[in-house]
C-alpha cells in the first residue's frame, strides 16, 4: 500500500479509530492491531512475502531470548553471527545474487572463460533492505548489553512489522523503538496535530514536487542523448529535488503516521541542501541509515582512530557498503565510491571545519557558496545515482559538460507543468529555509489559528490542484 | 462538534466548487487526448495511432469531401493500436450512426503488433480509452477523473499557457528546442515543434533506435488483426471504409520493411472489405518529419489534402 494512495486515505483512520475508540488503554491489544495493519499494509503489494518479514523477525526474536541467558561469550558471538547470516542471506538471496553472479560471469568472460550460472530473476521484497538492518540492529545490540531482549512476541513482531516505517524506514534502532511498544500509549492532541502536520507536508513533498518533478526528469534521463548541456543541468537539478522531496515526503509521512498511534520515530532529513559541506551533508540526509553504518560498520572498523590510512579506509568501506545497500548495481557502487572521495577531500582540505555547528551564518558569502558548492557536487553525484548504468552515467556527463550547444533552451513536456514546477520549487526551497530550524516547516505554532489554517489549507489545495495522481511509487521502495 | 462538521462542509463545498470550474475550462489544452473525449458523435471518423493524429487533419477532408465534421479519433500506438479496447470505444462513437459515415483508418506495421509474450489484453489495459464509457460529455469528468494524472488546477494552468506559447510561437521555433502540442475542436494534434536541423536529427536518430528495440520485442499479431478486420466490418455498415499507410522517413520504412516484410500480404486480404486503400508511402510529397516517425503540421496538410483529393477521385471514379 502506498502512503500516497486512496487505500492508505481509507486504511489509516480506520486503524486510528480502531486503536483508538475500541482498543484504547489495551497495549497488547493495540500492538496486535499493529501487527495485523501492518501485515495488511505490507500484504497489499505482495503477500507472498510476508514469510520475509516473519522468518525475519522470528529469528531475531528467538536469537534475542537465548542471549537473555546465556553467558557463555562463544556462543553469544555465534548466536549474534547466526542473526547476521540469516539477515544478510535474505539480503544476498533476493537483492544481490544475479548481481554478483553476473558479475562473475563478466569477470570470467574476461578471460575467455564461459561459465554457466543461473541468474534467479527474483522480485526484490519491498523493504527487505529496511527491516532486515531494523532487526539486526536489535541482536547486536542486546550482544553488547546496549539493551535487554523482549520476551513479548507481540512486541517484537509489532516492532518490526510496525507499518509507517516497515518499507522505507526511518531504520528505527531497537533500543528506541521496542520500548515503546512495551509501555501504554495514551492519546496525545500533541502528538495528532504534529503528526497531521508531518503527514500534510510529507504528502505535498511527494505529490507536488517529487512527482511533477519526476516527470522531467524521466523524460531526460531516458533521453539524454537528445538534450543540451543545460538541459542534462536541469535534468540532474530536479533529481535532486526529487528524490530529496519523494525520500524525505515519505519520511515525514512515516514519522507522522507514527505520532498518531503514539510513537516517536527518529528524524530522518535535516534541510540536507543547506548543508555547508559533505560531512554537514551526511549528518542531515538519511540520518536514520548514516548512524546504523556508523554504529554498526564505521565505529566497530574503528572509526576516527589510528593511521591515516585506516580511516581513510574506514570511510570508504561505509560510503561503498552505503552504496551497495542502494541497490545491486555498479552505479550505486560509484555513487558511494564518490561520496567517499568528497568526504576525504574535505577531511584534507579542511582539518577541524567539520565539527558539528549548530548555528550557520548563511549571509557569510563564504558559507553561502559552500552550501551551493556542496549542493552543486551532491547533485553530481546524484547523476550515477539516477542513471540506468554506468556507461549512462559517463555518456550523461559527457554530454553535459561538452555538449556542442549548452546553452540552447529546450522546451520539456508538459511545459505549463514545467514553468509551475520551478515556481513551485522556488516557492518549496524559501519555505523550507525560512522554517529550517524547525522539526517541520508546517509547526506554526507561532501563528494565530487563522493564520495557520490558511496555510494548511493552501498546502492542502495545491496537493489537490497541483499534485500528480498517477501511479509513481517512492523511489526508496527499491531499496 | 458541530463547527467542527461545518467546516468540514464548507470545505468540501469549496474543493468541489473549485474543481467545477476547473473542468469546464478542460479544453484542447488539458493533454493530448481530452479533446478527443469530447466531441459529439460524428459519422465521419479518422482513426489509428499518433501518426494519423498529427498526420491527418479533417479541416481538409471537410473542405475536399465536402463534409462538415470529420473528427480525428487516432491517439498513440499505446492507445489505440487495433484490438478490443479501441474497438469498443469506436462502436460506442459510433453506436448512433447508422449510414453515410466516411472512415479512414491509417494502418501500418505497429498498430497491428503485439509485444512478445503478453497477451493484448494486458497491453491494452494502460490504454488511455481502456476503462471509459462515454466519448461525447463535454465537460467529461470521467475522463478527467479516471485519465487525467494531474491535480486539475493544471487545466487552468494549460489554458494559460497557451496564450503565452501561440503569442511566441515564431520566437519559440526558432529559439527553442523541442515542441508544444494542442489538440484541436475536431480532435487533430497540432504539434508546434523546432526544426532546428540538429535537434531533429537526434530525435530521428532516438526514433529509430527505439524502433529497431521494437523489431525484437514485438510480433505481428493475429489477435490485433483480427479486430481491425472486425472494427472495419462494423463501420463498413455504416458508411464507407478507407485504408491508409501513411508516409513515414525512409529509415523508418526499412525498418518497418525488415520487420514486418508480409505487410501488404496481409493488408490485401482485407482489401475486399474496405472501400479503398491508399498506400501513400512512395506519394510524390516532399514531407518533413518531426522525428522521422511523425509528419510536421505543414506536411500533414499535405498529406491531408493529397489523401482526400485521392478519397475524392476515387469516389467519382466509383461514381461513373
Amino acid at each position: 500500500m502506498l502512503f500516497n494512495s486512496f487505500e492508505f486515505a481509507i486504511f489509516l483512520p480506520l486503524v486510528f479509530f480502531t486503536y483508538w475508540l475500541v482498543f484504547n488503554n489495551h497495549r497488547r491489544a493495540q500492538n496486535i492491531l499493529i501487527i495485523c495493519a501492518s501485515y495488511l499494509f505490507y500484504g497489499w503489494w505482495d503477500y507472498r512475502f510476508l514469510g520475509l518479514i516473519f522468518i525475519s523477525s522470528i529469528v531475531d526474536y528467538s536469537i534475542g531470548i537465548f542471549l537473555l541467558n546465556m553467558t557463555n561469550s562463544k556462543l553469544r558471538k555465534m548466536a549474534v553471527f547466526l542473526s547476521i547470516l540469516v539477515n544478510l542471506s535474505l539480503l544476498g538471496i533476493f537483492k544481490y545474487y544475479d548481481f554478483f553472479v553476473s558479475g562473475f560471469r563478466e569477470a570470467f568472460l574476461f578471460f575467455g572463460l564461459d561459465i554457466n550460472v543461473r541468474t534467479l530473476n527474483l522480485i526484490l521484497p519491498v523493504g527487505i533492505s529496511f527491516y532486515t538492518f531494523q532487526t539486526m540492529s536489535y541482536t547486536i545490540d542486546i550482544h553488547k548489553g546496549k539493551m535487554k531482549p523482549t520476551r513479548s512476541l507481540i512486541d517484537f513482531l509489532a516492532f518490526v512489522s510496525f507499518f509507517p516505517q516497515l518499507v522505507a524506514g526511518p531504520i528505527e534502532r531497537a533500543s528506541s523503538l521496542l520500548p515503546q511498544f512495551s509501555t501504554n500509549r495514551k492519546f496525545n492532541i500533541a502528538y495528532l496535530s504534529k503528526g497531521m502536520a508531518l503527514i500534510l507536508w510529507g504528502l505535498f513533498k511527494k505529490i507536488v514536487i517529487a512527482d511533477n518533478t519526476a516527470i522531467y526528469v524521466n523524460q531526460i534521463f531516458d533521453n539524454y542523448e537528445i538534450y543540451s548541456g543545460l538541459t542534462l543541468f536541469i535534468g540532474a537539478f530536479l533529481f535532486s529535488f526529487q528524490i530529496y522531496c519523494d525520500f524525505s515526503g515519505y519520511s515525514d509521512i512515516a514519522i507522522g503516521s507514527a505520532l498518531l498511534f503514539g510513537f516517536e520515530l527518529m528524524r530522518n532529513f535535516n534541510y540536507p541542501y543547506f548543508s555547508v559541506n559533505i560531512v554537514d551533508f551526511w549528518r542531515r540526509w538519511h540520518i536514520s541509515l548514516s548512524s546504523w553504518f556508523r554504529d554498526y560498520v564505521y565505529i566497530p572498523l574503528g572509526g576516527g582512530r589510528g593511521t591515516a590510512f585506516k580511516k581513510n579506509r574506514n570511510i570508504l568501506v561505509v560510503f561503498v557498503v552505503s552504496g551497495i545497500w542502494h541497490g545491486a548495481n555498479w552505479t550505486f557502487l560509484l555513487w558511494g565510491f564518490l561520496h567517499a572521495a568528497y568526504y576525504q577531500a574535505f577531511g584534507l582540505f579542511n582539518k577541524g571545519i567539520a565539527k558539528r555547528r549548530d548555528t550557520v551564518n548563511y549571509s557569510n558569502l563564504g558559507v553561502l557558496l559552500n552550501t551551493i558548492g556542496t549542493f552543486l557536487i551532491v547533485t553530481l553525484g546524484w547523476i550515477f545515482f539516477r542513471s540506468e548504468t554506468i556507461f549512462d552515467a559517463f555518456n550523461y556527463l559527457e554530454s553535459l559538460f561538452f555538449s556542442d550547444t549548452f546553452f540552447k533552451i529546450e522546451i520539456l513536456t508538459p511545459k505549463s507543468q514545467f514553468i509551475y514546477t520551478f515556481l513551485l520549487l522556488a516557492g518549496f526551497t524559501l519555505f523550507e529555509w525560512y522554517s529550517r530550524h524547525k522539526y517541520c516547516p508546517l509547526e506554526l505554532n507561532e501563528l494565530s489559528p487563522i493564520k495557520r489554517w490558511s496555510v494548511y489549507y493552501v498546502v492542502f489545495l495545491l496537493i489537490i490542484t497541483f499534485g500528480y495522481f498517477g501511479k509513481n511509487e517512492f523511489i526508496y521502495f527499491a531499496f | 462538534m458541530r463547527s467542527v462538521i461545518i467546516k468540514i462542509v464548507i470545505s468540501f463545498i469549496i474543493v468541489l466548487a473549485t474543481h467545477l470550474v476547473l473542468a469546464f475550462l478542460a479544453n484542447g489544452t488539458t493533454d493530448q487526448y481530452y479533446q478527443k473525449f469530447t466531441l459529439k458523435s460524428s459519422p465521419n471518423l479518422i482513426l489509428g495511432t499518433s501518426r494519423a493524429s498529427q498526420g491527418l487533419n479533417p479541416v481538409f477532408f471537410n473542405d475536399i469531401l465536402e463534409e462538415n465534421d470529420f473528427q480525428n479519433f487516432a491517439f498513440t500506438l499505446k492507445s489505440s493500436s487495433y484490438g478490443e479496447v479501441y474497438f469498443n470505444a469506436v462502436k460506442e462513437k459510433t453506436k448512433r450512426i447508422d449510414s453515410g459515415g466516411c472512415f479512414i483508418l491509417s494502418i501500418d506495421p505497429w498498430c497491428i503488433s503485439q509485444e512478445k509474450g503478453k497477451t493484448i489484453n494486458s497491453s491494452d489495459s494502460s490504454s488511455v480509452l481502456f476503462g471509459i464509457n462515454h466519448f461525447d460529455q463535454k465537460p467529461n469528468f470521467e475522463y478527467l477523473w479516471k485519465k487525467f494524472p494531474y491535480g486539475w488546477g493544471m487545466i487552468a494552468f494549460r489554458n494559460f499557457e497557451k496564450f503565452i506559447l501561440k503569442a511566441n510561437y515564431r520566437y519559440f521555433n526558432e529559439n527553442v528546442n523541442g515542441s508544444f502540442a494542442q489538440v484541436a475542436p475536431d480532435g487533430y494534434l497540432r504539434v508546434y515543434p523546432s526544426l532546428d536541423s540538429l535537434f531533429v536529427v537526434k530525435k530521428e536518430i532516438r526514433t529509430f533506435r527505439e524502433y529497431e528495440k521494437k523489431t525484437h520485442q514485438m510480433v505481428f499479431s493475429e489477435e490485433r488483426f483480427y479486430y481491425l478486420a472486425k472494427l472495419i466490418d462494423l463501420l463498413k455498415s455504416k458508411g464507407e471504409v478507407y485504408l491508409v499507410r501513411l508516409p513515414v522517413h525512409k529509415t523508418m520504412l526499412e525498418i518497418e520493411e525488415d520487420y514486418l516484410a508480409g505487410f501488404n500480404s496481409h493488408i490485401s486480404t482485407l482489401l475486399t472489405k474496405a472501400d479503398g486503400y491508399f498506400d501513400l508511402i512512395e506519394a510524390p510529397l516532399d514531407n518533413v518529419y518531426i522525428d522521422g516517425n511523425h509528419l510536421y503540421s505543414e506536411s500533414a496538410t499535405k498529406v491531408s489534402q493529397y489523401l482526400a483529393t485521392e478519397i475524392k477521385r476515387f469516389r467519382n471514379a466509383d461514381t461513373y
